[in-house]
């Protein structure tokens, strides 16, 4: 079954690989299949590696590959990533990010060929038709797609009604944001009397009205990343599949994640918006039953009807090739799992993120600004509160010395668990002197908590408040040790 | 309100103004088509005319595809109202408690369509004219979503009929006084404020209707306790619960998940709507090959066998069929700008502007290919005043005898369906279309349209020859039948079929005289040869008539991709292999195929490391390959770029080469941190872009390892 067009195909190109063949190809007979499955091997194993891959008949679809490797044990170096590389600070990150771009000589860039001038214009108009047509579009491929969407957003949606523009992948994004910007961005939205604010209510709202007859602009929602994670559970499916159908409600939305299709039925990807009434189909005699001719004053029991459910999605391919650098932007830098979109929102990840005021995470600098501009005393109660974390960071890391990494692992995701109780917290800074009571306390804190440099969570059942300093093991020792000196 | 700025990280929502002419605020439709590919040769209106085109023909298609729906739905629609409406009139007497009528409905395929149906008869939507009574009900409608527990089932279900303020204002009593939502008194005190108000009589007390969609979505728990609260007010509510289910009716969902003694609670009505393969058949023969009816464009093979297959394979709804038929109709007017003549030929005016003279050049090129081809010299400029309106009139002779054409062509599959069954009721297999292993009837209508059933028509041509006397009187009594029944238009067209049939229903010795003479036989025999080239005649490919690919898609492909992609292999194939994605404009990189690894992006480089591991990943790892590829990638672009420059200036360079070598080595010195730093940010960035695109499984088993997802393959 081998192959053997291919063999001399490879050794065409390579120069001394006709020789190495011939060995391999009795090597490979002999040895296990898990000798080639050795990673990280040397420059020569490792062609060697990608030779017996062509030839061995196992590795040949996605199946066998998954099957070949699930049966054999992967055998990786023990080096472990977060020991052996320190993380890279944000403004390094950035600075190290900008002189990549910056780097002469350079990869010439690619560009896709869906950005170009002549077959976006195309292409738009192309949206626009199946836009109008009930359709509502969803985009696929590679590439981050925020750029060229909302270029059609301002170019395209706007001269031809609202337009509302989601970064469902933004960490504070939420549903609810999205359906009051559409209240807002729509004037002749009637407002809400007192009748429920829920997202559910605002939804029906904006259906009842966009689906009622009569002449209005329509709303074009551009949805960048509905695969993120705050669009993905049943209540807001089911709102947006409620908006997606409604007459003059368009949506665009992109998706990254190789999975997403998974996220709706087939039905939902079928479904149709209910047909404009059309000029013949009036005439038709049964015409009445399939959309209720609507009288103009019966714009209740119209909306009343039935409304649909589902997406009536039309699949394009928008591979842009474009970085996702600014989806990534609120991501942790240093983490290894940042990035990862799926499961639960963690929050204490956000709320250090947020704590600093903005999107970026605390930082050394940031730190150190902070620290120098409060009080002695304050001062004095960071390193406490620092020290205490450092040493319960290092104790847990000692306690688990097989475990290291996935303790590491475990920090960087929550550091609140290193974090330390009020009351402790509280009868420490008295025995240190620094507060002699809990106002005099707070009111020392209150300064971090502002600056987001001391970050607190009730507690899991019996510890009350924690607090914790939003900083990894490196920055916030880095940090202390230049307070040290300077004090 | 301005142009917010799309790039600000800190909103994750933004509105941008609308930017239109201000004082219209109509109705849409004037977007236009996009843009043909074939731009050079449209008219310079064309999209708008093209449009126009295009809605005619597909609202008359979407017209007559959902009338059929319409026909089939309607008795099992008005069965379930008449239930409905009846449902509290016969209650049987003597049971321990009443029961609640329950009806379901089994529709697999057609959930929202048939439900509009049935709403648009049992809703009461003019409630607020006096005559409303003779309505029958009120209908809400649940969700799954809404009904996650008990309250909030029990609050839809009751908000879906009290909150229609305008049957009864609203009163709004103090909180402490009045009922909560979820309680069903509260509905119990709408309805008898609903009937005081407009003073109904106890004899036509509305129906109070819940429709369950997506009955199996509900959780049994929540329904079982709707179910029993509900049944304890029957005799005050009159309730109908309609369930929308989508599993087969037996066995039915309803009888495996719920216990007996929520069962019993019940009245059951089972309905079943139509569905499947046969409901697909019938929809499409009798939109594009139904002698009565004429679309404007016939859909071709390729598009019938995408219709057929995605019905096998994927979805079965008929909203899946209109959606097809639907981007069919799009594709074919958008691709090709003669599509503008579909159903009428633009007036000389507009055909003599300069604009159009690339459209009558290649509009004249097509006629004059397929027509006779005589003064070949001639091109646009040839054409003035006087031979456009020739061009016109030929292109309208194209659309009238492409018309006869379909239509003779649907004719004779009415034919060949007929003698098929008409054999089969004789018991013959004849062409074997219902056997299991036989062609279904859209195979069949796809072998009309490409010109592939001659083997067939041969064949029962010979089978009607060998028919006998009587079989053949009832044949061609049948065929008669047909010709007559047809709309007067085509009958009139085929008049020399029915003189022939005529006449071989005369040449039929009479059944009392025995059949020795052979005469049956013998009109059997020219009767089969007849019908034989006749059929031939009349199921010629469409594609031999002139201008065909204005009315008739043929076999251009239908765009699956724009309902069942590859959004996977998509990605792989974008992180693979991104200069295919790229703008073919550069002739270089068209010709050398493959790149090597260190000219990909970042991101490309990682993902190839990744195909080459094993199942799980070592960060460090994969950060050293990584590296390495870095490596090879800044010293093959600093060897090019110094192959160029000492390539296009050398002269000059060599005289301060070391001095720039010395600085270049001083430069490399500092240079290495950077260098560090930056392959670890570009690291960062790729591997987390990988994350995000759902490529590593973060399973926490080892340190610091991430697990693969995808096994493709990259060769």
């Amino acid at each position: 079954m081998r192959r053997f067009g291919d063999d001399q195909d490879m050794s065409s190109d390579g120069d001394e690989v006709i020789e190495e063949t011939e060995e391999e190809l009795e090597e490979e007979e002999e040895s296990g299949p898990e000798d080639f499955l050795t990673t990280t091997p040397s420059r020569g194993k490792r062609r060697r590696a990608a030779e017996e891959d062509n030839h061995n008949i196992i590795v040949q679809t996605a199946f066998d590959a998954y099957f070949t490797h699930a049966t054999t044990r992967s055998r990786t170096s023990a080096s472990v990533f977060s020991s052996l590389v320190p993380p890279l600070a944000a403004e390094e990150y950035a600075e190290a990010i900008a002189s990549a771009s910056k780097r002469q000589p350079s990869l010439p860039p690619i560009q896709a060929s869906v950005l170009s001038e002549s077959t976006r214009d195309l292409l738009f108009s192309r949206f626009m038709r199946e836009l109008s047509e009930g359709f509502n579009l969803l985009m696929y491929g590679f590439g981050s797609k925020r750029r060229i969407l909302n270029d059609f957003a301002s170019t395209y949606c706007a001269k031809a009604g609202h337009v509302v523009v989601a970064n469902a992948f933004h960490p504070d994004f939420s549903l609810k944001d999205l359906l009051s910007s559409i209240e807002r961005a729509v004037p002749a939205l009637p407002a809400a009397e007192g009748q429920g604010h829920t997202p559910e209510a605002q939804a029906r709202r904006i259906h009842d009205f966009f689906a009622a007859p009569g002449p209005k602009r329509h709303l074009y929602l551009i949805i960048h990343n509905i695969d993120s994670a705050p669009l993905r559970t049943a209540r807001a499916k089911s709102l947006l599949a409620l908006l997606a159908l409604t007459p003059r409600i368009h949506i665009v939305a992109s998706i990254d994640h190789i999975n997403a299709p998974l996220l709706w039925s087939t039905s939902e990807c079928a479904a149709r918006k209910p047909d404009p009434p059309l000029s013949s189909s009036l005439s038709h005699s049964h015409a009445h039953s399939h959309s209720p001719s609507p009288s103009p004053d019966d714009t209740h029991t119209h909306t009343r009807g039935e409304p649909r459910r589902g997406f009536a999605w039309l699949w394009h391919d928008l591979t842009t090739l474009e970085p996702y650098d600014f989806e990534l932007a609120y991501v942790d830098r240093t983490s290894i799992s940042g990035a990862h979109g799926g499961g639960p929102r963690k929050k204490a990840d956000l709320s250090a993120l947020q704590g600093a005021g903005g999107a970026a995470a605390m930082t050394e600098t940031a730190a150190l600004h902070i620290l120098a501009s409060v009080t002695q005393k304050a001062q004095k109660l960071f390193v406490l509160i620092g020290s205490t974390q450092l040493a319960s960071i290092e104790d847990s890391g000692a306690g688990a010395a097989a475990g290291v990494g996935e303790r590491e692992r475990e920090r960087e995701r929550d550091l609140q668990q290193f974090g330390m109780g009020y009351d402790t917290l509280f009868t420490q800074a008295r025995d240190n002197f620094i507060a002699t009571n809990d106002t005099a306390l707070r009111s020392l804190l209150g300064e971090f908590r502002d600056h987001g440099l001391v970050v607190s969570e009730q507690g899991t059942a019996g510890v009350g408040e924690v607090l914790w300093i939003p900083l990894r093991k490196e920055r916030l020792a880095s940090v202390l040790s230049s307070l040290k000196v300077d004090g | 309100m301005t142009v917010p700025n799309l790039d600000d990280p800190n909103q994750a929502v933004f509105c941008i103004p609308f930017a239109g002419k201000t004082d219209e605020e109509e109705e849409d439709s004037h977007v236009p088509l996009p843009r043909s590919i074939h731009r050079e040769r449209d008219l310079l209106d064309g999209e708008k005319l093209r449009i126009d085109a295009y809605m005619e023909a597909w609202s008359k298609c979407l017209d007559r595809v959902k009338s059929l729906i319409y026909a089939l739905h309607a008795p099992i629609a008005a069965d379930i109202v008449q239930e409905v409406s009846t449902s509290y009139d016969s209650v049987l007497s003597g049971l321990p408690y009443p029961e609640l009528p329950v009806i379901s409905v089994t529709n697999p395929t057609s959930a929202s369509t048939f439900l509009d149906q049935v709403t648009a008869h049992t809703n009461s939507s003019e409630l607020d004219n006096e005559e409303l009574f003779d309505t029958t009900a009120f209908t809400t409608h649940l969700y799954p979503t809404d009904c996650v527990n008990l309250t909030s089932a029990m609050k839809a279900m009751i908000g879906g009929f009290v909150a229609r303020s305008h049957i009864l204002q609203e009163v709004k009593g103090r909180p402490a006084t009045s009922l909560v939502n979820y309680d069903i008194e509260m509905l119990l005190a709408w309805y008898t404020a609903v009937r005081d108000t407009y003073d109904i009589k106890d004899a036509c007390k509305p129906k109070l209707v819940v429709l369950l969609h997506d009955f199996e979505q509900l959780d049994p728990l929540v329904i079982q306790d709707v179910f029993s609260i509900c049944s304890l007010y029957v005799s005050r509510l009159p309730l109908v619960f309609i369930l929308a289910l989508s599993s087969p009716a037996s066995p039915s969902y309803l009888h495996t998940t719920y216990p007996r003694s929520t069962i019993a609670l019940l009245r059951v009505r089972n309905y079943n709507v139509p569905s499947g393969a046969q409901l697909l058949e019938e929809l499409v023969q009798k939109t594009f090959f139904d002698p009565e009816f004429e679309p404007d464009v016939v859909i071709g093979p390729s598009v019938l066998t995408f219709i057929k297959d995605y019905h096998d394979r994927h979805d079965s709804s008929l909203d899946a069929m209109i959606k097809i038929l639907h981007l069919a109709h799009l594709k074919h007017f958008s691709a090709e700008p003669l599509t503008l003549l579909v159903n009428t030929t633009p007036s000389a005016d507009i055909l003599l502007e300069r604009s159009a003279f690339p459209f009558i050049d290649a509009l004249f090129t097509r006629l004059q290919a397929s027509g006779e081809r005589h003064d070949t010299s001639s091109n646009a400029s040839g054409w003035s005043e006087q031979t456009l309106p020739t061009l016109i009139a030929s292109v309208n002779n194209a659309r009238g005898s492409f018309r006869a054409r379909a239509r003779r062509l649907r004719t004779g599959f009415g034919i060949l369906k007929l003698v098929q069954k008409f054999m089969e009721q004789q018991g013959y297999k004849g062409l074997g279309w219902n056997l299991p292993g036989g062609a279904g009837i859209l195979d069949v209508m796809n072998d009309v349209l490409l010109g592939k059933i001659g083997q067939d028509v041969k064949f029962l041509g010979t089978m009607v020859k060998k028919l006998r006397g009587a079989q053949l009187g009832a044949l061609l009594e049948i065929l008669h039948t047909y010709f007559n029944s047809l709309p007067s238009r085509i009958r009139s067209s085929e008049e020399e079929a029915r003189t022939k049939l005529v006449f071989s229903i005369n040449a039929l010795p009479h059944e009392t005289v025995d059949d020795t003479s052979g005469i049956a036989s013998q009109v059997a025999a020219s009767f089969g040869e007849w019908l034989v080239e006749y059929l031939n005649g009349v199921l010629a490919p469409l594609e031999d008539a002139t201008l065909w690919d204005i009315w008739y898609t043929g076999l251009s492909p239908f765009p699956a991709d724009l309902i069942n992609p590859s959004v996977r292999a998509s990605i792989v194939a974008g992180l693979l292999e991104p200069h295919k994605f790229a703008e073919a404009s550069d002739e270089e990189d068209n010709e050398r195929t493959s790149l090597a690894l260190w000219e990909l992006p970042d991101t490309s480089i990682l993902f190839r490391r990744y195909l080459d591991s094993g199942k799980m990943i070592n960060l460090y790892d994969w950060f050293e390959s990584f590296q390495l590829e870095l490596e090879t990638q800044r010293k093959a672009l600093k060897q090019r770029l110094v192959q160029r420059t000492s390539g296009s200036h050398s002269p000059t360079k060599r005289g301060r080469k070391g001095k720039a070598k010395a600085a270049e080595e001083a430069d490399e010195e500092d240079d290495l941190d950077k260098w560090k730093l930056e392959v670890q940010a570009r690291f960062m960035r790729a591997m987390q872009e990988l994350d995000y695109l759902g490529f590593i499984k973060h399973t926490g088993r080892k340190a610091d390892h991430v697990q693969r997802v995808v096994y493709d393959i990259h060769d």
